[in-house]
């Protein structure tokens, strides 16, 4: 956090969301252009958030501006971040690692559409406006293509994103540098895929379909929540982000309708409450999370209790042992506590932190990634510089 | 001026340059709109 800068409180309201504490579920058959009814996930959704857009790296500001003059190393070895301007995580990874002296470097999916960047092939180096620049570490999280200011039916559009997806691809595996969670093992990570692997290091998972017919899905017998195969939110718009959040299952209302895309059906378990806990290497932050109904997180995210909590040894010891297995650094757990048992749910690979903390008032997750990162860049620049 | 300087600055508020307390504005206003927004 940074102890500049205080603004009127109403530049704030970018959200435009759904405050009910409980969301209605509104009747299926709202028809939309398609003729089809609207998707399940899509009914009663009025999250709407406007990303801001803009550079809000610490690091590439003071460069661009001229104010630091860097070290006599060339090329400087640095950080590289793919990542969005509002990633406010990465923003304050910047700084944090300023104040170590450790160079970050940015490319951003909003910002970049115009930057002066040359990538070697031939050599694990990039020169981004004329610093050149060795990338020992790299992360990728939340460069999504479908923020980049850019029409996908038109052919410069479809252009400018296709040449992007290539090389932002490329960057995220190329076997000279070093990665935190890599998308070489963690890109095929989803909800589907990671229920078998909870099982497998004895996590109960709830009972879980994938339909398109969710009316006629009830795994477990009882009651159901409908949740997203794929993300949270959609941005069908750059910077445009509609929320696709968790619903309880009415079954008589769903019916026989067809979904046009399969959908996540899942048993509904009573929680005592629900967990939060982050691996950060081998330590491990936990949050007790307690909230009325699950979309509630994202639509009355002011009325959720955030509280740290010890993570009992018997479960840090499997969830040390799944982030090992993904080839996960940085993540985050999300688990029920149900009738004393630990209920895996789903692990998120680009997980927001500083929410949770702001509503625990801690920094423990930021200052343990500050942490790592720094830790992990110090032992890779050892390595260069012993070779 | 080094980097740690300069983010030292930030960090305590005490800045002298007015491009930075520029920055230091827009961030804090982007802070506070994370702040009312859970993403994963």
């Amino acid at each position: 956090m940074i102890g500049a800068g205080s603004g009127r409180r109403d530049d704030l309201p970018l959200l435009l969301g759904n405050r009910q504490s409980a969301p209605a579920i509104p009747p299926p058959s709202t028809p939309v252009a398609s003729g089809r009814p609207t998707p399940l996930l899509l009914q009663g959704q009025d999250y709407v958030f406007h990303a801001p857009s803009g550079c809000l790296d610490f690091q590439e500001r003071i460069h661009r501006l001229g104010m630091v003059i860097d070290t006599d190393d060339d090329p400087n070895p640095c950080v590289l971040v793919l990542a969005r301007s509002a990633d406010m995580e990465m923003n304050e990874l910047s700084i944090a690692l300023a104040e170590q002296g450790i160079r970050m470097m940015r490319i951003d999916a909003d910002r970049c559409l115009d930057l002066a960047l040359t990538i070697y092939t031939d050599a694990p180096l990039v020169e981004l406006d004329r610093r050149l620049l060795r990338p020992l570490l790299v992360w990728r999280r939340h460069f999504e293509l479908s923020c980049m200011p850019v029409d996908p039916r038109t052919i410069t559009g479809a252009y400018a994103l296709d040449q992007w997806r290539t090389v932002s691809d490329w960057l995220s595996e190329r076997p000279d540098w070093a990665y935190v969670n890599p998308a070489r093992t963690t890109g095929h990570l989803n909800r589907l895929t990671q229920l078998s692997s909870a099982a497998a290091f004895g996590l109960a998972t709830p009972r879980t379909a994938v339909t398109t017919q969710p009316g006629r899905s009830r795994p477990g017998g009882g009651a159901c929540i409908v949740k997203t195969a794929g993300r949270h939110l959609l941005e069908p718009r750059p910077g445009v982000q509609h929320g696709l959040f968790p619903r309880p299952l009415d079954t008589a209302r769903a019916g026989d309708a067809r979904e046009p895309a399969p959908v996540i059906v899942q048993q509904y378990l009573a929680a005592e409450t629900e967990l939060r806990v982050f691996v950060v290497g081998d330590e491990l932050i936990g949050y007790q999370v307690d909230k009325f109904d699950p979309a509630q997180l994202w639509v009355d995210p002011d009325a959720v209790e955030v509280t740290p909590t010890e993570v009992p040894t018997k479960l840090a010891d499997k969830l040390r042992a799944l982030a090992r297995h993904w080839h996960l650094q940085v993540a985050a757990f999300d688990l029920l506590v149900a009738g004393g048992e630990y209920v895996f749910l789903e692990v998120n690979v680009n997980c927001d932190w500083r929410w949770f903390e702001h509503r625990a008032q801690t920094t423990d997750v930021s200052d343990a990634v500050h942490r790592w990162v720094a830790a992990r860049f110090g032992e890779l620049l050892g390595a260069h510089r012993g070779r | 001026m080094s980097m740690q300087e300069l983010a030292a600055q930030v960090r305590s508020g005490q800045i002298e340059d007015e491009a930075l307390a520029d920055f230091a504005v827009e961030y804090a206003r982007a802070e506070r709109i994370s702040r009312s927004r859970k993403d994963d």
